[in-house]
């Protein structure tokens, strides 16, 4: 079994609990205009303008070699593994079969997750996931399908399963100026981390323009949105704790 | 002579009049400063003095190192005559008649250099007068030191009466803590701290150790903050060097809150599994805030001492002086730094010397050449130690109980444990170089070994293509094995070579350790292009870790491939620089990160490791902007300095450093 990673990045401490290794996978649904990972939207190895490659090939086994390297630190803080993309369960084959040699080992295994997905392919990861980072980008149906290609039942039938899993949720939303930086989905945000079962985090990600090189560098169009300012995120995150207490901005 | 001493003495140079004076300088000039020279100024701050006992300059001076260094711009300026500054050089130059038997190639971060670590605590019990009947007994050694120690009791006496001479709460607390002092122990918490320094600026101000524990059993009243707030103002403003927390968290706790900008004192935390929350917390504030604070594996430490013979009840001695040399505090006598060996020139040398037909022969030849060069670092390094008994430093034997005890002065052999600490450096260079050429030579046979040789011997004019294979290539510090495993035979080799031998004074150990100092780039100056693509006589790695720029992972990566070295056995102290971006200590889960990061390597076998938090953009412009350059504290090889303090070379250099 074999899947196309971009990078497999370690100590990284935003990604779930503790240290853990993020394997990025290639290959993604959706078309988010701001996202900072760009070379995780096709499945195909690309080469940019510079000459520098994004993919190759591994195997389930060499995925595993490469992240047990770690083991003694994820040990000690409590972290492990982030499957990330790209949409991992864009890749469920794969990933279900790295995690469950990482999981057999031991280590904990997070999926970050949007949620555009068919059902089965969070069936298959399932048994081998530890904790989810779900993408809660628009509670707009229509707006969500406009932006970035996504239905939102889908979405959300993807979220119900990892819930009624037990499978420990951490709700991520980006914060994009003119797209969801109003107070409604922040308010709708805290009610919906409120009501929904094994929700234990919120997280707010501001947009960054880390990804408008990458994108020029691929010869795809480069979208511009403006920074959102500190109080902004800091308003966000007191609409959010309105109804739930535990959330955070990057 | 007593014309001479009499003219210094006119002028106020006590120091340099009493070493005129007496058939023994150096005692001389000790007992007449302390008898003569004028106090520090007090200026009305809650410790005194902020300033090393032997501030007043003459032309003969206290050096807490070599004992007594001649200003021979002094000497030129003074009143003497030609006869008398003769006179004067004769004798200095019969008490310095030491030299140095350290060959350039050897002398990586100067030669001979010794710190200390007073144990303050050591006058807690008992008055200033009591204290010197550690010296009680026959010898001529022992009758000098009383005879010191009486100098001592009347300088002190001096203080209490100068600092009574002073109106104002803050100047009577100091006078009463004094005159507790030449009558009884230490009652609190303040008064303890008096004696702290005290004993620091009687040594010069040089290093402190475990100063936590040694307040642990007073009570704190409130306001200790500022007491230590003051005590490393006075490190910055004296350029003192090391200070030792861990063992005590309440009071490491008070220590760390004290920090308020100081670029001084290098603070050694140790940290171990019990380290509790609360100190781990203080010490990333402290971060945030700008200090740079280095973390010691306390449990290896221990282990590693004992086993080198330091007994159980001095292990909560240990400590460290200048950037990161390890010592016993009170009772160790460690050349700190006394010679060093550069793995990279080692390397230059043998390819210089032959042809290699194969990578086995050129390793194995490497090795032998280690063993060789460290049997005659040590040959040369005991020759010193020997010489050096006719240099007494008698202020270390009077701060050191186990000169008394066994009649000997302290470069004497005088102390309990002695240690000389050599420097191993460039260890990421000769990994990568020796890795290169396995690759690029002997296996892929893309080049061939003259090839290589004429690229070096050219500074890789012509060499493009090498270099371009070198970038495919991996280096030391990325946690690959076949790399690793290289650095870990050299290392072995060396220690294993280095264990072989004793030091010829107090058949002491031979500690290895990496303590870059500031020598990175004075050491590259000693050798021509290498096979890792380093230009000639450009800087070497700057710690026991990847050369600069060359780990391109991530921090676990790094700390894994050193951990494969085993770097706890470089008890001298094995230190690695990391850089993060200050992200790394906000917020509760960036810090727990943080702390496992730290942990997870002491438990693989790690020594030591000192952060450098830093906007990477903000230091790359403080490259040339002085004013911006004041406002940043960085940890160099070992210490830690104000990056204004730098020359603008070395703060490229640190700008450089990989940054996560």
């Amino acid at each position: 079994m074999t899947g196309t990673v971009f990078q497999i990045q370690r100590y990284c401490i935003h990604d779930g609990t503790g240290i853990r290794t993020c394997v990025f996978l290639k290959g993604c649904p959706l078309r988010c205009p701001w996202c900072h990972n760009p070379e995780g939207i096709s499945r195909e190895i690309q080469t940019d303008a510079l000459g520098a490659i994004y993919g190759r090939v591994m195997t389930a086994q060499q995925v595993y070699a490469e992240v047990v390297k770690d083991r003694a630190y994820y040990d000690m803080s409590g972290g492990g593994v982030t499957f990330t993309g790209g949409e991992p369960l864009y890749n469920a084959a794969f990933v279900a079969a790295a995690a469950e040699l990482i999981k057999r080992g031991g280590i904990n295994v997070a999926i970050e997750t949007s949620g555009a997905a068919p059902l089965s392919g969070i069936e298959t990861i399932l048994p081998y996931t530890d904790g989810v980072l779900f993408d809660i980008k628009s509670f707009d149906g229509e707006r969500l399908r406009e932006t970035v290609g996504a239905d939102i039942n889908v979405v959300m039938r993807s979220l119900q399963s990892f819930s009624e899993a037990g499978i420990p949720i951490t709700l991520r939303s980006p914060v994009i100026c003119g797209f969801n930086d109003d107070d409604e989905h922040f308010a709708r945000l805290g009610e919906f981390a409120a009501r929904t079962k094994n929700v234990r985090a919120v997280e707010l990600l501001p947009y960054h323009r880390l990804g408008a090189d990458k994108r020029r560098r691929l010869g795809m169009t480069v979208y511009e949105f403006e920074e959102i300012d500190r109080e902004k995120i800091e308003r966000a995150v007191r609409l959010v704790r309105m109804n739930f207490k535990n959330v955070s901005a990057t | 002579m007593n014309g001479i001493a009499d003219k210094l003495n006119a002028c106020g140079d006590y120091f340099t009049a009493g070493f005129m004076t007496h058939d023994d300088g150096f005692f001389g000039a000790l007992v007449s400063y302390l008898d003569n020279a004028p106090l520090p100024e007090y200026t009305g701050s809650e410790l005194y003095p902020l300033c090393s006992v032997w501030r007043v300059r003459g032309i003969l001076n206290y050096h807490y190192s070599s004992s007594v260094e001649l200003d021979g711009a002094m000497l030129n300026r003074s009143m003497l005559d030609g006869a008398e500054k003769k006179a004067l050089l004769d004798k200095y130059g019969k008490y310095h008649e030491v030299g140095s038997s350290i060959a350039d190639r050897y002398a990586l971060s100067g030669r001979g250099f010794t710190h200390y670590c007073p144990e303050p605590s050591d006058f807690f019990e008992c008055a200033l007068p009591e204290y010197f009947s550690c010296f009680e007994g026959d010898g001529a050694f022992r009758e000098k030191m009383r005879s010191l120690g009486g100098a001592v009791v009347g300088y002190v006496r001096r203080i209490a009466v100068y600092l009574e001479s002073f109106a104002g709460d803050r100047a009577k607390r100091l006078a009463c803590a004094y005159r507790k002092f030449l009558s009884g122990r230490v009652d609190d918490f303040f008064d303890a701290f008096v004696r702290i320094v005290f004993v620091f600026a009687l040594d010069g101000m040089d290093s402190l150790g475990n100063v936590d524990l040694m307040l642990s059993k007073y009570k704190r009243v409130g306001g200790e903050e500022k007491l230590f707030s003051e005590l490393y103002e006075a490190y910055e403003n004296n350029n003192a060097w090391n200070l030792a927390l861990g063992l005590d968290p309440e009071t490491a706790i008070v220590a760390l809150n004290g920090f308020d900008g100081a670029s001084r004192p290098n603070f050694s935390i140790k940290v171990d599994e019990n380290t509790p929350a609360s100190l781990w917390n203080a010490c990333f504030d402290a971060m945030a805030r700008g200090a740079r604070p280095a973390f010691y594996n306390r449990r290896g430490y221990e282990s590693e001492m004992a086993k080198r013979g330091v007994e159980r009840d001095d292990i909560k001695r240990i400590a460290y002086g200048g950037c990161s040399e390890t010592l016993v505090s009170g009772k160790s006598n460690v050349g700190s730094v006394d010679a060093g060996l550069d793995f990279l020139h080692v390397l230059s040398d043998i390819l210089s010397a032959r042809e290699y037909d194969s990578y086995e022969k050129l390793y194995g030849e490497y090795l032998n050449e280690i063993r060789n060069n460290l049997k005659e670092l040590v040959h040369q390094v005991n020759a010193e130690m020997t010489a050096m008994r006719t240099r007494p430093q008698y202020i270390r034997s009077l701060l050191c109980p186990s000169c008394g005890a066994s009649g000997k002065e302290y470069n004497d052999g005088g102390a309990k444990y002695t240690f000389s600490v050599i420097h191993f450096c460039a260890l990421g260079n000769a990994v990568d170089s020796l890795y290169a050429l396995k690759k690029l030579v002997f296996e892929q046979k893309l080049f061939s070994y003259g090839e290589v040789k004429g690229f070096i011997d050219d500074d890789f004019n012509g060499g493009e293509k090498y270099l371009r294979a070198l970038d495919k290539l991996d280096f030391f510090g990325n946690d690959n094995a076949e790399i690793d495993i290289i650095a870990a035979e050299i290392f072995d080799t060396a220690c294993a070579e280095l264990e072989k031998h004793k030091t010829a004074i107090g058949n002491g150990e031979f500690l290895p350790a990496c303590i870059m100092f500031n020598t990175a780039m004075p050491t590259g100056r000693m050798t021509k292009a290498t096979p890792d693509g380093r230009r000639a006589f450009a800087p070497v790695a700057n710690s026991g870790g990847s050369v600069t720029g060359r780990d391109k992972v991530s921090p676990t990566a790094l700390l894994n491939s050193v951990a494969k070295i085993n770097p706890m056995r470089a008890v001298g102290s094995w230190i690695v620089n990391i850089t993060l971006s200050e992200s790394f200590v906000k917020g509760d889960n960036a810090r727990a990160a943080l702390k496992a990061l730290i942990l997870t390597y002491m438990n693989n076998g790690g020594c030591q490791l000192q952060i450098n938090l830093t906007d990477k953009t903000k230091l790359c412009a403080a490259v040339d902007d002085d004013e911006l350059a004041k406002t940043i504290i960085v940890r160099v090889g070992g210490f830690s300095e104000r990056f204004s303090n730098l020359n603008k070379e070395t703060r490229k250099f640190i700008a450089d450093r990989t940054q996560y």
